[in-house]
């Protein structure tokens, strides 16, 4: 027991001291609110993960953001071009049409006259040779309907374009690559007074045949007359256009 | 005695030490948090801002995906659209020839017909405007492209009609002797003016005509002027209208 005694008589000043020292830091530390918090240690890693994730992600979107706005410029360029190229196209579309009604590769209709032509059948003292209908007539009676502003004309259903030929195929003639037979029939777009006159004016080729040789020709005016285009027309393998310089 | 004294003051010093390592840590402790009130709340908050930013940028993502897609859409389609203006140019092309409107040339024939002068000479180009129609015939049945008559563009419109000493094709004055020019193959064109008994022959032997036929590679036909317009004609969708 007196060795307890000793022992705390000799320490107790070291203890005392110590106290002290201990009863000051702590009143240091709340006085100066140093609150020493373990858990500060870790904020501090997650506050840095924290601040890498967000700035990963704001630069991100920046990037994208900047992305958007390039893409958004190149589809409305596109956009611009194609619109372009859709007008032009439109533009050839119609260009296209207009040209067609003039090959003749359209339905029309309008005024114009009928034309029969057929064979004569009934005078016995003509020869063979003279009583029947021939392209060379054909031809020249659709000339003098050309001589009189016929704008479209058609022999039994087959339209006359520029590249139709009328030519004699033993009995029958080939037009357009078809044949057709007597009788003909002509139909013809146009100022029907002045059409009528292939046939009634007396210097005109069909009243020459028919006068002379009897070859059977009737024509009527009409209010409307329909005219079919031509399907196909002949493919062009040789000819090309000249270029406009201009 | 020593010894003691050396393992206090050992042991002073280790504490000091460690003292004074705490005191650092927490001075550079609250160096970087400076003073802010680092609490779970704002935390707490900033993880807020994280996600919110995560949502901002996976919308963005879609966002740009899909504009790609619409880039790449626009540029297919106008690929396409420019595609098919490749054609319809083409199609503009063969019409334009077909119409006979336009300057053309390419290979062919140009075919010259004369008086011959002579004593054979039984017709005259006034009553032999039907030979040159059946010419011309021959020309297309042969696969002709293209015909002009002395300059004068041949269409289904054209009429050939002596007028006085002329002629009157598409209703100018031209005068004989005919210069016909036509575009397509040479060989067949040739061949079907050169047929026994066919235009030539009788142009030639029968009715007294000089035909000279001369081989082109570069026959040049004007256009007979792009507009035609049509007075009693009316393509057949307007009657709907």
């Amino acid at each position: 027991m007196s060795g307890c005694v000793i022992m705390v008589k000799k320490y107790v000043g070291r203890y005392l001291i110590m106290l002290i020292i201990g009863i000051l830091l702590i009143m240091v530390i709340k006085v100066f609110g140093m609150d020493y918090d373990l858990n500060n240690l870790f904020t501090i890693r997650t506050l840095d993960s924290l601040y890498n994730s967000i700035q990963k992600e704001q630069t991100i979107i920046e990037d994208c953001k900047n992305k958007i706005i390039e893409c958004e410029e190149l589809v409305n360029k596109t956009n611009a071009i194609k619109n372009n190229n859709i007008s032009e196209s439109n533009r050839i579309i119609q260009q296209i049409d207009e040209l067609k009604i003039i090959c003749g590769n359209t339905d029309v209709s309008g005024q114009g006259i009928t034309l029969r032509i057929a064979d004569n059948v009934t005078d016995e003292t003509l020869s063979y040779n003279d009583k029947i209908v021939h392209d060379l007539d054909v031809r020249l009676i659709v000339n003098d309907l050309n001589n009189l502003g016929a704008e479209a004309i058609a022999i039994n259903g087959k339209r006359i374009v520029n590249t139709t030929e009328i030519i004699c195929s033993g009995p029958v003639i080939s037009i357009n690559g078809e044949v057709v037979a007597a009788p003909f029939f002509i139909k013809a777009i146009g100022d029907p007074e002045k059409l009528i006159e292939a046939v009634t004016s007396e210097s005109s080729y069909a009243y020459f045949i028919k006068k002379d040789y009897g070859i059977d020709i009737t024509a009527m005016k009409n209010y409307i007359v329909v005219i079919s285009g031509k399907a196909k027309n002949r493919k062009i393998s040789h000819a090309m256009c000249i270029d406009e310089e201009n | 005695m020593m010894n003691k004294k050396v393992i206090n003051a050992i042991i002073f010093c280790i504490s000091f030490a460690l003292f004074f390592t705490v005191i650092i840590q927490y001075i550079s402790s609250k160096n970087i948090l400076k003073d802010n009130d680092y609490s779970t709340q704002y935390l707490a908050s900033l993880r807020l801002q994280l996600d919110e930013l995560e949502k901002e940028r996976k919308e963005l993502t879609q966002s740009l995906t899909s504009i790609n897609q619409k880039l790449l859409e626009a540029t297919e389609s106008n690929k396409e659209i420019k595609e098919k203006n490749d054609v319809l140019q083409d199609e503009l092309n063969m019409y334009k020839i077909m119409s006979g409107g336009y300057d053309v040339k390419g290979e062919g024939l140009i075919i010259t017909v004369n008086e011959s002068g002579s004593l054979e000479q039984y017709y005259t180009f006034q009553n032999s405007t039907g030979m040159i129609l059946s010419l011309i015939s021959n020309l297309n049945s042969a696969g002709a492209e293209a015909i002009s008559i002395n300059d004068q563009r041949y269409t289904s419109y054209t009429e050939l009609v002596p007028v006085s000493n002329f002629f009157s094709i598409n209703g100018k004055h031209v005068a004989a002797p005919f210069v016909i020019k036509v575009i397509g193959d040479q060989r067949t064109l040739e061949s079907a003016l050169n047929f026994p008994g066919g235009v030539v022959d009788t142009l030639k032997n029968r009715m007294g005509f000089t035909v000279e036929i001369e081989k082109d590679a570069n026959v040049q036909i004007s256009g007979n002027g792009k507009t035609k317009t049509f007075k009693y004609l009316k393509p057949v969708e307007q009657l709907v209208d």
